[in-house]
């Protein structure tokens, strides 16, 4: 008898249709990986990827798809996915290693115990069989105690269980229990209290591993029991059932045995009155399952046989007098069968079939749902996010640029397209009010020696308002600025051209000069007009340079003066821009070529140019009425004297000695004129106070003059003549004192002319933003001054003059640019001006000389870049203040602005780096953190640039700034 | 998949916060980053992978460090078609734009923008350029404001300039992103090109799935840590020749006492760590002066973590009334053979026991030794003050962005947390979760499972997702 009924027990589960069942083993196996994945987790929580890794793997190559039904989440799918995640795990076990596995282990213990079982009921049950049916002949076989022990006794057994599944069942389906169980909550805890202590004894003396042990068995138990409940014990219990089966299997087939190979004669007897009517009616109702069936005298006894089985021990004693019927006595013989099929057998085999359908069904209802598998489940479903990419380190640090040699920035940058854009087209939020508002102050270079440092704040704020209505129609024209330089230089050409060709030349291309020459003569035509007041600059200023031409460095000056004539009659900005780039190439080109051409025009044209420059003096005179009648002279004579030199050199080749020998006598000339210059400048300071606030600038710039008597003109002349005509004339004849004292220039002259050549460009386009505001005012102040300052501060000045680089402003001693970056600039408050000039002059001792916005784009930065060239610098070395705001970190743009202004300004100019903190309301120039600064400072270090210096512009709260 | 998966290049100027953004979107705590400018040097791409395959990219990228020079040419060559392929192809050699190359290199390729600014500070001439820049490529675009601070008076002009050249904009802190932030973020991610959205969506899912995952996770080691250390003991046997003098038991039992309380310590550092690990947090350091960095058993911790005294009371009259009897039942059953009751405490009335002593010690006398032992911990106050200790660490470690391993935590300007709570999260339950978890705890402390588990692990996760979802303030002061 085969008492495995569980083929599907076995571990064996590849096969398809085996992997979506669960089973006992099955189970086991599971909390078995469970709990290896769980210890794994625990000893290292780094574990956690791998198994992600492995379990999303599992499901995505093998359980996905045979389950591509079900929707994730769903019982039916958790089961199935766990249940194949398991077959998978199991697979990749090592061969051999399957059936050592807790599942294949527990089913091989489970099939040999119920055979055990089996066999040991069966056997068991044989021989109780055996033992009550033993029939010595002498005394029948009791039947009361067969079916005491075989039926009533296993019946009781099989209600009791009945019973108390039953209950259980009722009271965890509904707490109906309660009230039976007030006695159990009393009992119970008892004991259980009682069997702890009990355990307790035993393992207090037992050794410490045995005591975790058992506990973590025990602890194991209940936890199992609370995850599967009946699955927990069930196993179990159908081991029981077995072991009932094969004991009445073993009672019956022993019975039936013995009825049919030996005679056995059954009775029954009482010391009672027993009426057999009684037994009669018991037996029947015993027999009431199989009476129907078997009838009364097979199924059951007769109420006579009953009568005739009953054993009075006397009628043995009595000897056999009376014998009852065999037949009698073995008319139980059935009836003891029946019973024990249908009390012992029948009911072990409905327990049986019972608890494996409630173990069948547990099992299927598995929700698989606590904590162990639901983190099991989640891992296979969950998609795995992976991160990777650490970053490797193979970036450059941020560059920081080289050192820019003056003469190498502008073919860098010098981008056509660049100029192509004009700043308010590209920039649309930038408006041009805003950035024309730092421009001004630019163009209007204040000398701090003359003007305190309110009338400097003043100053700009005035000028940068009116300046920009003039603008914006300048910068719109971009492709005429090329054009518009050259003009000037044309204009300076023709006009130089009678007097001294050689000069011109460099600015002037030759194309342009043709091209060029018609505005000129526009302007020049014009000029007569009111209008003129530009255009008669223009021509003034070569006129003035054709005398001086000779030399060249003063062509830079003169240059400057030139383009901001040409400018202010259309389109002054957007030139000078382009001017930079093309200019530096043009120039050398032009300058041979111009040369020759204008030698001819010179020799051809002396006693025109001449009187056309006395045309033009004159118009410009007549303009500025006052002003122009005191330059204009000096400026016809200059002229005269230039043309006049030119003249006697008549010949191409006689240009360089003309310029020399125009060079003396312009110089002297030009120092008388300068003496006017000076003095016109004053008076428009006068004027530019009085009448607009762009003039204040210039009066400043003029009052500078005095001091470094030659340049000052230089420089007023520039801003002058962007202003008015008269004083471009005077800025012409101005560089032709530089030339002159080339001498005198010696300490300056060697940074100057490299960057001049490139500067020049420059410093045209400031001149031009200025002039065209300026020009409009200026011309009115300008007259008025002239004749007044003159004289006085000319002297002085010629021979203090070190260094005149250029047309711009003009800066003391003291005096140094003020660069501001437009993020601070756009901020600043007219109050704030003050503070700024008193932590600058903390710093450094500097004032502010003039002042430009910085970083936005490039243009913005040509234009701060041609104030330094084209500054006049008293004290040669150029002082230059750069605030940036710190609170951003530098970047390379901030670095390779740094180098452009080093190349401009030379390598010895002294520059300092204020760092200001990001702006807040109250405080527009906070101090800077000190994270941030050490962050500029390591880049600034990098830079290596001796002369540049960095500081937090206001001092922080705690830590003083130092100098250096 | 003929989609092309979607790839972001984070941009900004140096210092703007990529990095941080791309670490907390990626909780990838390994990414360079420091408060420093320039300290991504070149495009690092970081893919988010799931089961393997690409879904999303975003790309680190250093900082902008020629803006206008770039905003310069672009517009000279408007005219070209890709503006960033030109650009990069032009100026590939020159060192002087070699950052700009490696952040434009993405956008060359295709990859849609991030911008990142930084909220905080007013707009300023290099952000203006950045932005028409990024305009002028053309490419899907997003802008996020990075606001670290407080301070959000200009992000309404923000807002403006952003709107007008970026498909969507988007507040964001890398440093105190929360899972929902992030995966608010990710969504707008989908609106900026409509392409992504499968993908993107994707992504979602993955993050969602795998945060409710982690947060299971979470709960799972704080339950085990509860259950651990209220069933911990320690146990010493001791030779009776060592216990001649009173000094001697004395010292014995400072010893076990010592013992036990590091080995209580020793799991809550092991179940950190786990939370930790999690959360994918490998660079971390708690502030130095959080509460989690106190000594469990100290004074603070104890008046900052758990119930109230008279929470404590109510907790245990109303649900621990019977069971406390039971208990000391148990605990004097226990200790009835072993002879001596030398600690002074007694389970007795719980609740009302403020408890100075944290667990009974127990001597039992055996012939010729002694076995001391501590434990299970019968302090009723500790295992609230252990849920809110471990709990509080799980917020920080959720909330705790990985972008943020660089912050300035001294900046004046960083956003001030909020006015100290100084309230465990235990006490702001309500009564019958409280009981619950009082029961949970009696089971826990007498090492039996019970069905209070489950709903103790529905509290503590709501509690977690409740943090992750700002819904519950996450006590980061703390």
């Amino acid at each position: 008898m085969d008492l495995r009924h569980h083929p599907s027990e076995s571990p064996a589960d590849h096969t398809p249709d085996a992997a979506a069942r669960w089973d006992v083993p099955d189970l086991i196996d599971l909390e078995y990986y469970l709990d290896a994945d769980e210890r794994a987790l625990r000893d290292e929580p780094a574990a956690r990827q791998r198994l992600t890794e492995r379990d999303r793997a599992l499901y995505l190559e093998h359980i996905q798809a045979p389950l591509d039904g079900a929707a994730p989440h769903t019982q039916e799918h958790r089961r199935a996915s766990l249940r194949r995640w398991l077959a998978e795990r199991r697979a990749r076990e090592p061969a051999g290693m399957g059936a050592l596995l807790p599942g294949a282990a527990f089913a091989s213990a489970q099939r040999l115990g119920n055979l055990l079982l089996g066999g040991a009921g069966f056997l068991l049950g044989v021989a109780v069989a055996s033992a009550l049916l033993n029939y010595d002949g002498l005394q029948p076989v009791s039947v009361t105690w067969y079916l005491f022990l075989l039926v009533f006794v296993q019946f009781a057994l099989v209600v009791a269980l009945v019973s108390t599944w039953v209950t259980r069942r009722v009271r965890t389906g509904a707490a109906i229990g309660q009230d039976l169980s007030l006695l159990t909550r009393l009992i119970q805890p008892q004991l259980s209290k009682g069997a702890g202590w009990l355990q307790h004894q035993r393992l207090a003396h037992s050794t410490e591993e045995v005591r975790e042990r058992a506990q973590s068995t025990q602890g194991l138990l209940r936890a199992q029991y609370a995850l599967y409940g009946p699955i927990a014990y069930l196993p179990l219990l159908i081991p029981a059932q077995l072991f009932g089966v094969a004991f009445n299997l073993g009672v019956i087939l022993t019975t039936v045995m013995l009825e049919w190979f030996t005679d056995i004669a059954f009775g029954w007897g009482s010391a009672l009155a027993v009426h057999p009517q009684t037994i009669h009616d018991l037996a029947r109702l015993i027999a009431t399952p199989w009476g129907w069936l078997f009838g009364e005298g097979v199924g059951y006894p007769t109420l006579e046989q009953i009568e005739g089985s009953r054993i009075y021990l006397e009628q043995w004693a009595m000897s056999s007098v009376a014998r009852p019927d065999p037949e009698h006595l073995r008319s139980w013989r059935w009836f003891l069968v029946l019973a024990v099929i249908s009390y012992g057998l029948l009911p072990r085999l409905l327990l049986y079939w019972a608890s494996r359908l409630v173990l069948r069904l547990s099992l299927e209802r598995l929700p698989f749902t606590h904590g162990r598998t639901q983190a099991l489940y989640a891992r296979m479903l969950n998609p795995r996010l992976d991160f990777t990419g650490v970053g490797g380190e193979g970036g450059a640090e941020m560059h920081i640029p080289a050192p820019v040699a003056p003469g190498e920035r502008k073919p860098k940058e010098a981008g056509e397209p660049r100029a192509k854009v004009p700043l308010h087209v590209a920039r649309p939020w930038r408006d041009q009010v805003q950035r024309r508002a730092p421009v001004p102050p630019q163009s209007t270079p204040v000398d701090e020696t003359s003007t305190p440092p309110a009338a400097i704040r003043s100053a700009p704020e005035t000028a940068a308002r009116p300046a920009v209505p003039a603008v914006p129609t300048m910068p719109v024209t971009p492709p005429v600025p090329s054009a518009a330089p050259s003009v000037g230089e044309v204009a300076a050409a023709d006009s130089t051209a009678e007097t001294a060709a050689g000069t011109p030349g460099p600015r002037a291309t030759p194309p342009v000069f043709e091209q060029v020459a018609e505005p000129p003569v526009e302007d020049r035509t014009s000029a007569s007009e009111p209008v003129t007041e530009p255009e008669a600059e223009p021509k003034a200023a070569p006129a003035a340079a054709e005398p001086e031409g000779v030399p060249e460095p003063p062509r830079p000056a003169v240059e400057p003066v030139v383009e901001p004539a040409s400018e202010p009659e259309p389109e002054p900005e957007p030139t000078p821009r382009p001017e930079p780039e093309p200019e530096p190439e043009p120039e050398p080109e032009p300058e041979p070529e111009p040369e020759p051409e204008p030698e001819p025009h010179a020799a051809s044209e002396s006693g025109e140019g001449q009187e056309r420059v006395g045309d033009t003096g004159a118009a410009r005179l007549i303009e500025p009425d006052p002003e122009a009648a005191s330059r204009t002279e000096p400026a016809a004579q200059s002229v005269a004297a230039a043309s006049q030199s030119s003249i006697v050199s008549d010949a191409v080749s006689s240009v360089d000695q003309a310029r020399s020998t125009a060079a003396p006598e312009a110089d002297e000339r030009e120092f008388e004129n300068k003496a006017p210059e000076s003095v016109a400048e004053p008076e428009s300071e006068q004027g530019g106070e009085v009448t607009e606030g762009e003039t204040e600038p210039e009066a400043e710039k003029t009052t500078a003059e005095p001091e470094g008597a030659p340049e000052p003109p230089q420089t007023q002349a520039a801003t002058l003549v962007e202003s008015a005509a008269e004083p471009t004339s005077e800025a012409e004849r101005v560089p032709e004192p530089e030339p002159e004292s080339t001498p005198q220039p010696e300490p300056e002259p060697e940074p100057e002319p490299e960057p001049e050549p490139e500067p020049e460009p420059e410093p045209e386009p400031e001149p031009e933003p200025e002039p065209e505001p300026e020009p409009e005012p200026e011309p009115e102040p300008e007259p008025e001054p002239e004749p007044e300052p003159e004289p006085e501060p000319e002297p002085e000045p010629e021979p203090v003059v070190p260094v005149a680089s250029g047309a711009g402003p003009r800066f003391a001693p003291d005096g140094c640019l003020l660069l501001i970056h437009v993020d601070i600039d756009d901020v600043l408050e007219p109050e704030d001006q003050p503070r700024l000039a008193a932590l600058l002059a903390q710093h450094t001792g500097w004032r502010i000389g003039a002042r430009a916005p910085f970083g936005a784009g490039s243009q913005m930065t040509e234009e701060a870049l041609a104030l330094v060239t084209d500054g006049a610098w008293e004290a040669p070395p150029a002082r230059i203040a750069i605030i940036q705001d710190g609170s951003q970190p530098p970047i390379t743009e901030n670095l390779v602005f740094l180098r452009e202004l080093r190349a401009a300004a030379g390598t010895q100019a002294q520059m300092l780096l204020a760092l200001v903190g990001d702006p807040e309301d109250e405080d527009r120039l906070p101090p800077l953190s000190t994270f941030d600064y050490t962050d500029w400072q390591r880049k600034i270090e990098q830079m290596a640039d001796p002369y540049l210096r960095l500081e937090m512009l206001a001092p922080q709260p705690q830590p003083q700034d130092g100098e250096d | 998949m003929a989609v092309k998966i979607p790839r972001l290049a984070i941009m900004g100027h140096p210092n703007a916060g990529k990095s941080s953004v791309v670490a907390t979107l990626t909780e990838n705590d390994r990414i360079a980053i420091d408060k420093r400018a320039g300290t991504t040097t070149e495009s690092t791409s970081y893919p988010v992978i799931i089961d393997g395959r690409t879904v999303v990219e975003f790309i680190d990228t250093p900082g902008f460090q020629n803006p206008n020079a770039i905003l310069e040419w672009f517009q000279a060559n408007e005219s070209v078609g890709d503006l960033a392929r030109a650009f990069v192809d032009t100026h590939q050699r020159d060192p002087l734009f070699a950052h700009d190359c490696a952040l434009l290199q993405p956008v060359a390729e295709g990859a849609g923008i991030i911008l990142v600014v930084d909220g905080s500070k007013r707009i300023k001439e290099k952000d203006r350029v950045e932005i028409e820049l990024l305009r002028l490529t053309g490419r899907p675009r997003m802008a996020i404001l990075n606001n670290l601070t407080n301070q959000d008076r200009h992000m309404a002009q923000w807002q403006d300039a952003l709107s007008k050249a970026f498909n969507s904009v988007r507040e964001f802190n890398a440093h105190r992103a929360t899972y929902s932030e992030r995966i608010k973020l990710l969504e707008a991610l989908k609106s900026i090109d409509q392409r992504w959205e499968e993908r993107v969506e994707e992504a979602i899912d993955a993050f969602a799935c795998d945060w409710e995952r982690r947060t299971d996770q979470a709960v799972n080691t704080i339950l085990q840590l509860l259950k651990d250390a209220l069933s911990y003991r320690v146990t010493r046997t001791v030779k009776n020749g060592k216990l001649v003098f009173k000094t001697g038991r004395e010292r014995i039992r400072d010893e076990v006492a010592a013992e036990f309380e590091q080995g209580l310590r020793q799991l809550e550092l092991d179940a950190q760590e786990h939370v930790r690990a999690n959360f994918r947090h490998h660079v971390w350091n708690l502030p130095p002066d959080s509460i989690l960095n106190q000594d469990l058993f100290s004074d603070e911790v104890g008046q900052a973590l758990g119930l109230s005294r008279r929470q404590l009371a109510m907790v245990g009259v109303a649900a621990g009334a019977a069971s406390g009897a039971t208990v000391d039942l148990a605990a004097a059953g226990h200790s009835l053979g072993a002879g001596a009751l030398i600690g002074a405490f007694t389970g007795g009335v719980l609740g009302l026991v403020g408890g100075k002593a944290l667990a009974k010690l127990d001597i039992e006398r055996a012939p010729g030794t002694q076995r001391f032992t501590m434990g299970p911990v019968s302090d009723p106050r500790f295992p609230f003050v252990l849920l809110d200790r471990i709990v509080l660490y799980s917020a920080r470690a959720m909330n705790w962005a990985h972008g943020r391993q660089a912050a300035d935590e001294e900046a004046a300007n960083k956003v001030p947390e909020r006015v100290a709570v100084r309230r465990g999260f235990s006490e702001e339950l309500t009564q019958s979760q409280q009981r619950e978890l009082a029961r949970f705890f009696q089971a826990a402390r007498r090492g039996r499972d019970c069905d209070r588990e489950a709903a103790c692990r529905e509290i503590i996760k709501e509690i977690l997702s409740g943090v992750a979802t700002s819904r519950i303030d996450s006590r980061a002061d703390m």
